[in-house]
């Protein structure tokens, strides 16, 4: 078949790959728990819903401006000046189906032959796959155990060329859990500033913390000029199937990423996107419970890990993914995902469908509830003792 | 700003820039005529607004397969069927965020950089770029003085080694014309003998006027395998006023289709689910929404030409579909962005520039808006043009005297 050879540098996300692979056991009759897939199983809040479906009758099914509904971006700005303590304004917002395109159009337009990009690894697969899709060079910044899961600077700043043109940052973050300290941050900004580089500061998981409180890289001076924050809605509200994210940025970089979703897809789903207003000023206990129940399951997932021999768990400060240390057990992280699924019939991740660096560990979502993982556990615990 | 070379060479949207221009005029208060739509403004099928309701209402909104959820898959199967009598399997189908996403991916699936793109002008303004996007370059084939149909001949001649992929949009956006059953014949033909991707945009294939029917292309195709380069794209917006939703679809060989959902899996996850849901709604739902909006449409198009040939200078070509139409207006302005930039400034009527279409000295003017639009907004492009009408007009409250001309 006749297709553009540059196919052949796109990965894939491994999660859903898992995920049809535990379907299709599912079919044969098999029982399956999954903690594969990054995605809140909560119900998206009611308050949200009254509001999309008020404005699918409203009228709102029409095309929209390509960067979105000015009062959407107003509310967006709203809450990130909010949150993040800034003063921007709605043209600073562009609103994207899911976060995933303020990554692919940033990378497109930023990285090209020629260029480095350096990204987190393990991280959200995605990263590299586009870096090498864009046909710039992927340089990992590898996140490693023994440093929490956070940056070593030092390393860090031997990567940086006069070729870097943009650094990942993922914070909480993707599949580690882990988080970048206020001081690495201010590090990473300096250097950036220095270096005259763009930052994608990847935030979708801001709001899932917990017991501190989430530090953003725009925050040091001049950074919300060469910085992109992404964010959305999918893990806040569990809100995945209605494609809502957002990219935060420089007017003039508006511009462009507003110029290739245009290209791409004309705008943003209409009625849904109305319903951003709702859950970023409507009540917000929704939201906090389910933190406070992911919370929960952070602690019973870590215990539970930690007591089966040879597995050792740090203790994730956010997002909702475990991601334990799995090389006493003498297996290779990918022959033990697909172990475990195939014998165990429990659907996690290996380390390495994150990058090299992730090998040695799975990640394990614990957006499911406790009895199931509960249940995962003892699974684990006995496939590994047999 | 250090921008990549991609980024940097896509061109805006000039539609979209005109909506925004119409919208802050529209804002201040002023009587602005709307004649560079490119949507109906008819309400979404009840069917479509119920099942994104219940959808909605299960609170349940998780992500969905990345080429879409199962009942969609099946109602485009079917959709096929009926209408293209046309048999494909699941593993021939991805919807996407709306057929310009449908479009978008399938370009970056097939097209390497320097591969060449046939257009066939008058184009829909975002084929260049969206070509440009994936590094391929365009090559726009004109047909001769005055026709909105090209022959085989001016196509052949730009074929070449290069050439990856053919489009094809008939009914045509921005001309309105559909092209013939043995131009369509001959282009399947042909594509198959050089095997060139042929793909068909479909958009607007039931908004056709006068008794036609656009053929179904697979009629005329002889490989019936999954080595196929026939592709179709197609979607809700259009047909059933759905453009907010974003909902499109593609059907082509299943090694496409298969790589076409890898990327759209890094690029969007999957289409909304609330959205595909009221696809399905109204796929499956009574059709008679679209026979009353074809009808409504013809009959605008009817006044529209009987408005546009009370008008001298202007020559006209009866489109027989879609909701546009693209008269030229060559006799007054070679120009046709300064022409556009005119009538809004001076009779607050947005028309879309033929130029940008690849037909200069033409203007597209839509009717999928009322009857009262269609004919107060040519009075009015014509008093602002034709020396031979009255000197003074009424927009809103404000009478308007001709200092020009």
């Amino acid at each position: 078949m006749n297709l553009a050879t540059r196919m052949s540098r796109l990965g894939t996300e491994t999660a859903f790959e898992v995920l049809a692979k535990a379907k299709a056991l599912e079919k044969q009759g098999k029982h399956v728990i999954h903690l594969e897939i990054g995605e809140p199983d909560f119900d998206t809040p009611g308050n949200i819903i009254k509001a999309a479906v008020d404005a699918l009758h409203q009228g709102f099914t029409h095309y929209n401006p390509a960067p979105g509904f000015p009062e959407v971006r107003e509310a967006i700005i709203a809450e990130i000046n909010k949150t993040r303590k800034l003063n921007l304004t709605a043209d600073n917002v562009v609103v994207t189906p899911g976060a995933k395109p303020i990554m692919f159009f940033v990378i497109m337009a930023l990285i090209e032959k020629g260029d480095e990009a350096i990204y987190p690894n393990p991280g959200f697969p995605i990263y590299e796959s586009v870096i090498n899709f864009s046909g710039g060079k992927a340089v990992p910044l590898p996140l490693l155990e023994e440093n929490d899961f956070g940056f070593d600077l030092d390393y860090f700043e031997s990567l940086v060329t006069d070729k870097t043109k943009l650094i990942i940052i993922n914070s909480p973050h993707n599949p580690t859990g882990g988080v970048l300290t206020k001081e690495q941050l201010q590090r990473i900004a300096e250097i950036a500033t220095k270096r005259g580089i763009w930052v994608l500061a990847d935030e979708i998981y801001s709001r899932t913390l917990y017991n501190i409180k989430h530090e953003s890289i725009t925050q040091f001076s001049g950074m919300t000029d060469r910085t992109i924050l992404l964010d959305g809605l999918s893990k806040t509200y569990a809100m995945t199937g209605w494609r809502l994210g957002y990219g935060v940025m420089p007017v003039e970089m508006a511009k462009w990423i507003t110029q290739m979703a245009i290209n791409c897809y004309s705008c943003t789903n209409a009625f849904s996107q109305q319903a951003i207003i709702e859950a970023y000023q409507g009540p917000q206990e929704e939201p906090e419970k389910m933190v406070a129940e992911f919370a929960r399951r952070r602690q019973f997932i870590v215990d539970g890990l930690n007591a089966i021999p040879n597995i050792s768990c740090k203790m994730p400060p956010g997002a909702f993914y475990a991601f334990p240390n799995i090389r006493k057990t003498g297996h290779t992280s990918r022959d033990l995902e697909n172990d475990l699924l195939q014998q165990a019939g429990v659907a996690v991740l290996s380390g390495t469908a994150f990058g090299e660096y992730g090998d040695g560990h799975l990640r394990l979502s614990y957006a499911n509830s406790i009895d199931n993982i509960k249940i995962a556990l003892e699974r684990i615990a006995d496939y590994l003792q047999k | 700003m250090s921008i990549s070379q991609l980024a940097s060479q896509i061109a805006e949207s000039p539609t979209l820039v005109l909506n925004e221009k119409a919208r802050l005029l529209r804002e201040k208060g002023e009587a602005v005529i709307h004649l560079g739509a490119g949507e109906p403004k008819s309400k979404a099928p009840f069917e479509a607004l119920l099942a994104a309701s219940a959808q909605l209402s299960t609170a349940e909104v998780r992500y969905t397969p990345t080429e879409g959820v199962p009942s969609l898959i099946k109602a485009v199967i079917r959709y096929m069927e009926e209408n293209y009598n046309k048999f494909v399997g699941p593993r021939n189908v991805i919807v996407s965020g709306g057929a310009k996403q449908s479009l978008a991916v399938l370009l970056t699936t097939i097209i390497n950089p320097q591969d060449e793109v046939v257009i066939l002008a008058p184009y829909w303004v975002s084929y260049p770029e969206m070509v440009k996007m994936v590094y391929g370059i365009p090559v726009i084939v004109t047909p001769e003085d005055g026709r909105f149909e090209p022959t085989m001949e001016d196509i052949t001649q730009v074929v070449g080694s290069y050439t990856k992929a053919i489009i094809v949009n008939s009914p045509n956006n921005p001309s309105g014309a559909v092209y013939s059953e043995d131009l369509i014949a001959e282009l399947v033909t042909y594509c198959e003998k050089k095997g060139i991707y042929l793909i068909m945009d479909d958009i607007y294939h039931k908004l056709v006027f006068d008794n036609k029917k656009v053929p179904s292309p697979y009629q005329f195709a002889t490989d019936d395998s999954e080595n196929s380069k026939l592709v179709v794209i197609n979607g809700v917006s259009k047909l059933y006023a759905m453009t907010g939703f974003r909902i499109g679809w593609t059907i082509a060989n299943r090694k496409v289709i298969e790589t076409m959902i890898n990327v759209q899996a890094q690029t969007t996850t999957c289409p909304p689910l609330p959205s595909q849901l009221a696809a399905v709604g109204a796929i499956n739902g009574p059709q008679s929404n679209v026979e009353n909006m074809r009808l409504t449409l013809q009959n605008n198009r009817d006044i529209m030409m009987q408005e546009l040939e009370a008008f001298d200078g202007v020559r006209i070509s009866k489109p027989s579909g879609t909701f546009y139409c693209l008269p030229d207006f060559r006799a007054y302005r070679q120009n046709s962005v300064e022409l556009s930039d005119f009538l809004l400034e001076k009779v607050m009527v947005v028309t879309v520039p033929g130029g940008e279409f690849g037909m200069e000295g033409h203007l597209r003017l839509s009717y999928c808006g009322s009857v009262k639009e269609i004919m107060d907004g040519v009075a009015r492009i014509k008093w602002a043009l034709d020396p031979n009408s009255p000197n003074e007009i009424f927009i809103g409250d404000r009478k308007l005297v001709r200092d020009w001309l």
